[in-house]
């Protein structure tokens, strides 16, 4: 089964690749916000994980902390159907994309 | 090092996460905090009320019926445990609920006096179509009384009206089965019920026909209240009779209970016909002219006795009526050039006017003021629950920590604050309500110093009553979960060992010394306005009015009302006026149309006599009034030049006059005003000789500038209605028995309008500024003691956290006059600031009350200086218990306890 992936799940799927093993809510929040320049709800954030959790692309680990001081986070990581689909996603894009760059740039 | 994100940020929005994701939402908005460089507190909050408003985790199915049923169990824990802790400290339970009930109860009572005299609508069918109809001659003063005549001729010419119904206030001495007395009620035109479309409970009313002729009619519709008690609320009391002088009236209707005539507050006992206006004395205000035509009060058309309202037909504008009865009026001038002269229409929505649209503009902004004051009160009484509620949230920080420790989650801590505030705040709504509907009622029954029979009555609006209890509640919940929110914070240790004081001095000028700033700020701004209104009722009840006050007796009686014709009632007065000369300790008696400050108001306009020129202003009014000659020296008023009236003065001889000062300045500012001629209303109006001038008196009010007055002599003109005003050198309170004894004798069922001395009469006119002055004293004094108690209330509370403070200084060699000292100037500093804003603001609002005042300005100092003087000595008194309690703290035990 494909499954397609919508415009703010890629992001977030990249963000906690990029993030690896710091890919807390915040942390996610923040790098979306970064990439996308727009500002992002940690609430958006919350409910995108939730949905990427139930199609099965991610699962969630809490990180016990390990020095004192430190806090429960909850850290994100892709499964390997999350994997793949944000692999496919890339080619696809890589693909329809081909040649275009010149006529891509913003003016 | 990476900034923490504040534990208070933690707080606030945790309890409103969702238990089972609650830490780690929180983990991380506090990464993100340390992450964010640009207001991050701002982004915090924002980032969780997105939460609460998207609950993302909504989208993972939940179950919650186990954790609702728990709810409610706890719920009722919570409420019991509450009630425990609440009878626990019965003191501080007992000025929450004191302070709230005196703020709602207060609140209530007051809105809804000024809410009946000043706002609410009477209750009209339609009301919006209802327009008020006034006619004047004089441009200043457009609302005047209008004649029975010019209303028939109105109505009948009109095309701008569905119907045009008068009315006016009247004192009928009526007998219902033996009991005798004097009522108060209204005489209208037969049209008056349909027309205003006011529902009768029983009876048929008047029909058009009781409105034709004169004297032919003697029907009553009478007031529920005067059915009940006089009729036993029966339905066959329709067709019964009373009598109202002496004349037998068939009832045929009563009123439905709703409606208590036109007065706002004040309740009409019944209702005749106009056409039986002889048999009655209509008030108000009246106006009498020289009519060319009639004798009697429906012909003359200068007798102007009768209020209009009419019914604006269907898509007729206001301006469209005021043209077309503008026309008619002009017509009326026409054909009655020496009653109507100028004779004006001014229409207005009835819905605008309640007394009168002179006394309105007079009364609503003394309305607005009190409003303004009680509306202080409540927040001075609101902010005493905040800061008591603060003082003890943080003195109970150690229950709240050891209660977390054992488990207690932050949310189930604050439900158990909130509830506990409700439950403050409900038993304060309640008290409240208890409170103002007994202010309610004891007002009502309240007398006025005035002999007249007017009772009062008052219907209470329970949404404003809801919105002052729903305020508080708001109040007590708000400044409830505050302190829970800062005590169930995870500072447990420090908590549990009770250190705070130590630990967390706290900032130095927090909420409650904010709050107590703003009580005293508050109570400052009331007491100088109960001072200025004290102060300017001693001034003027020490104002000189022209005349010697004390030693005058009064007794107002009219013959009429007996079914005396004028030359009976002649006979009456001459022969009175002996035998009370007769009495002990009387010096001088004399008749008076009018006396000074009583309340009804008669006016003329006059022309010197061949001048057109010489009259000041055109048809400027001066005030009127009927004397003997012996009036002059009972009152103690010295005639400047000329005589007073005497024999010579016949109803055949030249109509004569003394006038007042003022007069002769403003009409003969030549000084040769003795000897001359005025004439009544124009040119062609009757001569009047001036004979005298008289120094001038205050008539209307106490303080006013002396008004232009004319003196007729009482013996050139009949009338059937006069004041006896006596001078004694004895006792006036004997004296006014000996009166009624005397008159009695001679008409066993006289009736006085007014019996008693003039300084009661005086008491009269002053009743606004006494009722101010004790109203806001009132309110002010009340709202100094709440100030204090709030004082009170926090400096004892920094006391007793710093118990251990002030134990390790005393142990450490401070004395005890030092520790009282260091307590005192805490205290001194919030109320001097206090004061210091409640002057700068009270300067301001003081100027609402300058039209009011006598005698003093709004910037009166002394006024400021009382002020300030009374609320520091209260500030004092508060702070000294908690002092005293400071010093006499035992380092030993202070120190043991750490």
């Amino acid at each position: 089964m494909t499954v397609y992936l919508g415009e703010f799940e890629q992001l977030v799927l990249l963000a906690i690749i990029r993030l690896g093993e710091d890919a807390s809510g915040a942390a996610i929040r923040e790098a979306v916000e970064e990439g996308s320049q727009r500002m992002v709800w940690i609430g958006a954030i919350y409910t995108t994980l939730q949905r990427l959790t139930d199609k099965g692309l991610i699962n969630a680990n809490v990180a016990v902390p390990e020095a004192a001081g430190q806090r429960k986070r909850k850290i994100f990581a892709l499964t390997d159907e999350g994997q793949s689909a944000i692999g496919r996603a890339y080619e696809t894009w890589a693909r329809m994309t081909r040649g275009l760059k010149p006529r891509l740039e913003s003016p | 090092m990476r900034r923490q994100a504040p534990r208070w940020l933690r707080g606030v929005a945790g309890p409103f996460l969702p238990s089972a994701h609650r830490d780690l939402i929180l983990n991380d908005l506090d990464e993100d905090f340390t992450r964010r460089r640009q207001c991050p507190h701002l982004w915090y909050i924002a980032q969780a009320i997105h939460l609460m408003w998207t609950r993302p985790w909504h989208l993972r199915p939940v179950h919650h019926s186990k954790g609702s049923r728990l709810m409610w169990a706890t719920l009722w824990q919570d409420v019991r445990y509450g009630l425990r802790t609440l009878r626990k400290a019965p003191g501080f339970t007992a000025v929450a609920v004191v302070s709230l009930a005196v703020g709602i109860g207060l609140n209530s009572a007051i809105f809804t006096i000024v809410d009946n005299l000043l706002f609410r609508p009477l209750p009209f069918e339609r009301p919006d179509s209802v327009v008020s109809i006034y006619t004047s001659d004089d441009r200043d003063a457009r609302f005047g009384s209008s004649s029975y005549a010019d209303l028939k001729d109105l109505e009948a010419s009109n095309v701008v009206l569905e119907s045009l119904a008068g009315h006016s206030m009247m004192f009928a001495a009526i007998s219902i089965n033996g009991d005798n007395r004097l009522a108060f009620g209204e005489v209208v035109t037969a049209n008056y019920f349909s027309s205003l479309g006011i529902p009768l409970s029983l009876g048929a009313g008047f029909s058009p026909e009781h409105g034709v002729g004169e004297g032919g009619h003697p029907v009553t519709v009478i007031s529920d209240r005067l059915w009940k008690r006089n009729f036993g609320g029966r339905a066959d009391a329709i067709g019964q009779t009373m009598t109202i002088k002496s004349r037998p009236y068939t009832v045929i209707g009563v009123a439905d209970a709703s409606f208590s005539g036109m007065l706002p507050g004040v309740v009409a006992d019944l209702w005749i016909p106009a056409s039986m206006v002889a048999d009655v004395e209509p008030a108000g205000m009246i106006d009498v002219v020289p009519s060319a035509t009639g004798t009697t009060r429906l012909q003359q058309r200068g007798s102007r006795w009768l209020f209009m309202k009419g019914r604006l037909g269907e898509g007729v504008t206001i301006e469209a009526a005021q043209a077309n009865l503008a026309s008619i009026m002009t017509g009326l001038e026409q054909a009655y050039p020496i009653s109507n002269r100028e004779r004006r229409p001014t229409v207005v929505p009835a819905t605008d006017v309640r007394f009168h649209p002179e006394i309105d503009a007079q009364m609503r902004p003394a309305g607005a003021v009190l409003m303004g004051a009680v509306g202080l009160v409540l927040l001075i009484a609101c902010a005493n629950l905040a800061s008591m509620l603060l003082a003890r949230g943080a003195a109970r920080a150690r229950e709240m920590a050891l209660r977390s420790a054992i488990g207690a989650s932050r949310g189930r801590l604050v439900r158990q604050m909130a509830v506990e505030s409700l439950i403050l705040s409900l038993l304060g709504g309640v008290a409240g309500l208890l409170l103002a509907t007994w202010a309610t009622s004891w007002i009502v029954s309240a007398r006025l110093p005035i002999d007249l029979p007017i009772s009062f009555t008052l219907t209470t609006d329970w949404r404003l009553v809801a919105f002052t209890g729903l305020l508080s509640v708001v109040t007590g919940l708000a400044f409830g979960i505050l302190p829970a929110l800062k005590a169930s914070r995870p500072e447990l240790v420090a908590a549990l060992k009770d250190d705070a004081s130590l630990t967390a001095p706290g900032r130095a000028f927090g909420v409650r010394h904010t709050l107590v700033v703003l009580q005293v700020a508050v109570s400052v701004v009331l007491l100088v306005g109960g001072v200025l209104l004290v102060r300017s009722l001693f001034a003027g009840f020490n104002t000189n009015p022209g005349f010697k006050v004390d030693g005058l007796v009064t007794a107002i009686v009219s013959m009429d009302l007996h079914g005396y014709d004028d030359g009976r009632a002649k006979q009456f007065f001459e022969l009175a006026s002996a035998r009370i000369r007769q009495l002990p300790g009387v010096q001088s008696v004399s008749l008076a149309e009018r006396l000074p400050f009583s309340p009804n108001i008669h006016t003329t306009t006059i022309v010197v006599d061949g001048r057109p020129d010489a009259t000041p202003v055109n048809g400027a009014s001066v005030e009127t009034t009927r004397t003997t000659a012996e009036f002059f020296e009972t009152l103690g008023v010295p005639l400047l030049a000329g005589r007073s009236f005497d024999a010579r003065d016949t109803p055949g001889s030249t109509r004569v006059a003394v006038i007042s000062e003022a007069l002769a300045t403003a009409y003969f500012p030549n000084g040769d005003a003795l000897g001359n001629r005025v004439r009544l209303r124009d040119q062609a109006g009757a001569v009047v000789e001036i004979i005298g001038i008289s120094k001038d008196y205050m008539i209307r009010q106490v303080g006013e500038t002396p008004r232009p007055m004319i003196h007729f002599a009482a013996s050139q003109r009949p009338a059937t209605a006069y004041s006896f005003l006596t001078r004694t050198s004895g006792d006036t309170a004997r004296l006014v028995t000996d009166i009624q004894r005397e008159l009695r004798a001679m008409e066993s069922e006289i009736v006085f309008l007014e019996l008693g001395s003039l300084e009661r009469m005086i008491a009269t006119s002053m009743l606004p500024i006494t009722l101010g002055a004790s109203v806001f004293g009132g309110l002010a004094g009340l709202a100094m003691l709440l100030a204090g108690v709030g004082l009170y209330g926090v400096i004892a509370f920094s006391v007793s956290r710093r118990t251990r403070e002030i134990g390790i200084r005393m142990a450490l060699g401070s004395s005890r006059g030092l520790v009282v000292t260091r307590v005192l100037r805490e205290a001194l500093t919030l109320v001097v600031i206090g004061t210091i804003t409640g002057v700068a603001l009270a300067a301001l609002a003081a100027q609402v009350l300058s039209s009011v005042l006598l005698g003093v300005t709004p910037f009166d100092p002394i006024s400021y200086l009382a002020a300030g003087v009374a609320l520091l000595t209260v500030a004092a008194l508060a702070a000294v218990v908690p002092a005293r309690r400071a010093a006499s703290v035992d380092p030993l035990i202070a120190l043991r306890s750490l």
